[in-house]
């Protein structure tokens, strides 16, 4: 299951992918960097090797000419005066082309007439050929008109044509004729040596490389600084497996030699070759420190490039939809005044956009819903309050009693209730009750209590009576909906004072008497609605003229002041116990209401209370009203 | 506006079929919700229901509800009582007549 993978915060995958990423193009641009690096190193050694070589070569091929020409020029110092008084000496300068000392060696030398034929030569069979007959050999005849002197390779011999020659010539006698000096290679390899000993013997390849002339088995005659001069060359192996003398002259290879490896550059010549040695170790010994410099710049600039990258990432994109999160956040937590602005971007200002959109549209309707609500609670307590007698004062044609009575629900609607009316012409009736819960619930059943209350006090049911009917009645319905109620009734019979009442778990009264407020010593019985089949007990007082009783619900005792003490009993006590000013039967009610309403709002402070206060009073004057 | 009264933490044990709950702050109309919520959910299989209500100091009438919805399904399904139960507190339980109805201790 994948269950268990852990959820990765966005800046942490990002940053994951960058460093990754960082790191792969960084090996892979080393690697490449590396590859050129060293390609180039290779290429500037080969050139370097080459280059060497190829210079002694052009060298020794200038120097060569020149020693073909200069012999053809030290051979007609020689035979000049012969040559002069030639007529019968023929003999004589044939004797000297074929000599064969120890200054110049050569194979073969011709004199030619101003008409390109050879007159003497020291082959008796050349004497007689006309130069103009071969390609190769009319060559010479420029020297006839304007050349002084010139050098040819690989001419073939007229001796028999098949070993190539070098000749060098020189114009005599103003151009009627030329004196020919032909080499073969024998003759040419020691001069040629010498020549090479001189060139090499203080040149060097690079720092290390060394340059070499052997000879036909490779045996080395002549090497920079005489280092290898005499040692054998012949096994020499080439890296691709061949012998030295296996490359043709101008290639190329890599050689291994007692451990160390060079790069060799091979042109052979006149029976001789001409090595060039580079140490591989010196031909890359650069490359170390070129990479070197390298990677340090990548390494820096690489994770440099990347954190630069990511910063700006995490702070133009990351940043926002973590700020964009953290506005959903607080508006999942119910902050709908919340509004999130990340304006980094289009798509964020966008997607900002539409979530103010959004949540203005929810709030709007939340809005309409509470709306809604509060107009439909607003109505549910005006029935409420309709359904409570509020017009005051209330049978002012009767002298023998005042009644005044008041409610103030916690909530819009709430479950106090209070009632009171003639039961006969005789005997006022009035109640307080208290439904146990708040809002629409509890002031329905409000509703419903008070109108079985009344139905059945009017049916003509003692007061005790009145409430074990109305308890089994509303006992089904409080069921359902978890209520219980507690009630006060009391029947004033007006001419006597006698008060016949019962009550159902609720606050004991306080009766007003010469000025002293003193609490109902009561039996209570349960509380409505909380148990079935329960038996109510009629108690009975008597109010005397000048009395007045008051009827509170837990609102008044049990209201809170900031130290969350309750107002409490005796506090009421000692407040009604207080004389008032207005002794009037009916404003004497209303007064004393007021006040409990007012000393409890001072007591609270006007802190929000949680309970419904109610309160309601009747003053009895006597029969005949006297207190008037 | 609920900040303006105090907590109620309702600490459960269960011991087979019998419940004990302790109470701890007020039972008021706010607090009794969540109270009453908790009951709902927790009597089933319990015979034998123990409040402990030395820590509470005050229950409201919607308090008092609850007691009473719990009282009627213990006479049910065992037996109820209440512990530790304060002075003030017993005014209300005796004034709305549960006293004679519930085993108070």
């Amino acid at each position: 299951m994948n269950s268990k993978k852990e959820t990765r915060k966005l800046s942490r995958i990002v940053g994951r992918a960058f460093v990754i990423t960082a790191i792969l193009t960084l090996l892979i641009s080393v690697t490449l960097s590396a590859c050129v690096v060293i390609q180039k190193e290779y290429d500037d050694a080969r050139d370097l090797l080459i280059q060497n070589v190829e210079d002694i070569n052009a060298q020794l091929n200038d120097d060569m000419r020149d020693y073909l020409i200069d012999s053809s020029v030290l051979m007609w110092n020689d035979l000049q005066s012969m040559l002069e008084n030639a007529s019968g000496a023929s003999d004589e300068i044939t004797a000297y082309l074929k000599k064969d000392d120890d200054i110049i060696r050569f194979s073969e030398a011709n004199v030619v007439d101003e008409h390109g034929i050879i007159i003497y030569s020291s082959e008796p069979a050349n004497v007689g050929y006309n130069m103009a007959s071969a390609e190769e050999t009319a060559a010479f005849l420029s020297l006839l008109d304007q050349e002084d002197r010139m050098s040819r390779e690989d001419v073939p011999s007229p001796k028999d044509g098949s070993q190539p020659m070098m000749y060098g010539a020189v114009q005599i006698d103003d151009h009627h004729g030329f004196i020919m000096a032909g080499f073969d290679q024998e003759d040419l390899r020691d001069a040629f040596a010498d020549k090479c000993k001189d060139f090499v013997q203080h040149k060097h390849v690079g720092q290390d490389g060394s340059l070499l002339v052997c000879d036909e088995d490779f045996t080395v005659c002549a090497s920079t600084g005489d280092k290898f001069n005499g040692v054998s060359f012949a096994d020499l192996a080439t890296i691709n497996g061949r012998n030295v003398a296996d490359m043709e002259s101008g290639s190329f290879s890599l050689t291994a030699q007692d451990g160390t490896y060079d790069l060799t550059y091979i042109v052979s010549k006149y029976g001789q070759h001409i090595i060039g040695l580079y140490p591989v170790e010196e031909a890359f010994r650069g490359v170390g420190a070129a990479l070197s410099v390298l990677l340090a710049i990548e390494v820096i600039v690489f994770p440099g490039v990347f954190l630069l990258v990511y910063i700006f990432l995490k702070r133009r994109v990351i940043k926002g939809v973590v700020s964009l999160n953290d506005s959903l956040q607080a508006i999942a937590d119910g902050d709908i005044d919340e509004k999130a602005d990340v304006r980094t971007s289009l798509e964020f200002e966008s997607l900002s956009d539409n979530i103010n959109t959004t949540v203005a549209r929810i709030r709007a309707m939340a809005e309409k819903e509470a709306k809604m609500l509060e107009d439909e609670l607003t109505y549910a307590r005006v029935i409420q309050r309709a359904a409570l007698p509020a017009y005051f004062p209330a049978f002012p044609d009767r002298k023998e009693f005042g009644i005044y009575a008041s409610m103030d629900a916690a909530e819009m609607v709430g479950g106090d209730f209070y009632d009171f009316f003639m039961l006969s012409p005789n005997e006022l009736l009035f109640l307080i009750a208290d439904v146990s819960g708040d809002g629409i619930p509890a002031a329905l059943f409000m509703m419903s209590a008070k109108s079985a209350l009344k139905t059945l006090t009017e049916t003509g049911y003692s007061v005790a009576e009145v409430f074990t009917r109305a308890n089994r009645e509303l006992a089904g319905e409080g069921e359902r909906v978890d209520m219980f109620v507690t009630a006060w009734m009391g029947v004033l019979d007006l001419a006597t004072g006698n008060l016949r009442y019962v009550n159902a778990g609720h606050n004991p009264p306080l009766v007003i008497h010469e000025g002293k407020a003193s609490y109902v010593a009561q039996e209570t019985d349960m509380a409505l609605c909380a148990f079935d089949g329960f038996s109510y007990r009629q108690q009975e007082l008597t109010l005397c003229p000048g009395d007045r009783i008051l009827l509170y619900t837990d609102g008044v005792t049990e209201a809170k002041n900031a130290q969350r003490k309750n107002y409490g009993v005796e506090r009421l006590q000692n407040l009604l116990s207080k004389p008032i000013s207005d002794t009037d039967i009916k404003e004497s009610c209303r007064i004393t209401c007021e006040a409990v309403f007012e000393n409890v709002a001072v007591y609270a402070k006007k802190k929000h209370q949680p309970d419904d206060v109610t309160v309601l009073c009747v003053s009895y004057a006597g029969e005949s009203g006297e207190e008037k | 506006m609920n900040e303006d009264y105090e907590n109620l933490t309702i600490e459960p044990k269960r011991e087979g079929s019998k419940l004990t709950v302790v109470l701890k702050g007020e039972i008021n109309v706010i607090t009794s919700k969540e109270f009453d919520a908790f009951m709902n959910d927790n009597l089933e299989g319990v015979t034998e229901l123990v409040f402990d209500i030395k820590d509470v100091a005050y229950i409201s009438s919607a308090g008092l509800k609850v007691f009473l919805n719990a009282q009627k399904v213990m006479n049910t399904q065992g037996s109820m009582v209440i512990l530790h139960m304060a002075d003030e507190i017993k005014d209300s339980f005796d004034l709305t007549g549960f006293s004679k109805v519930m085993r108070i201790e």
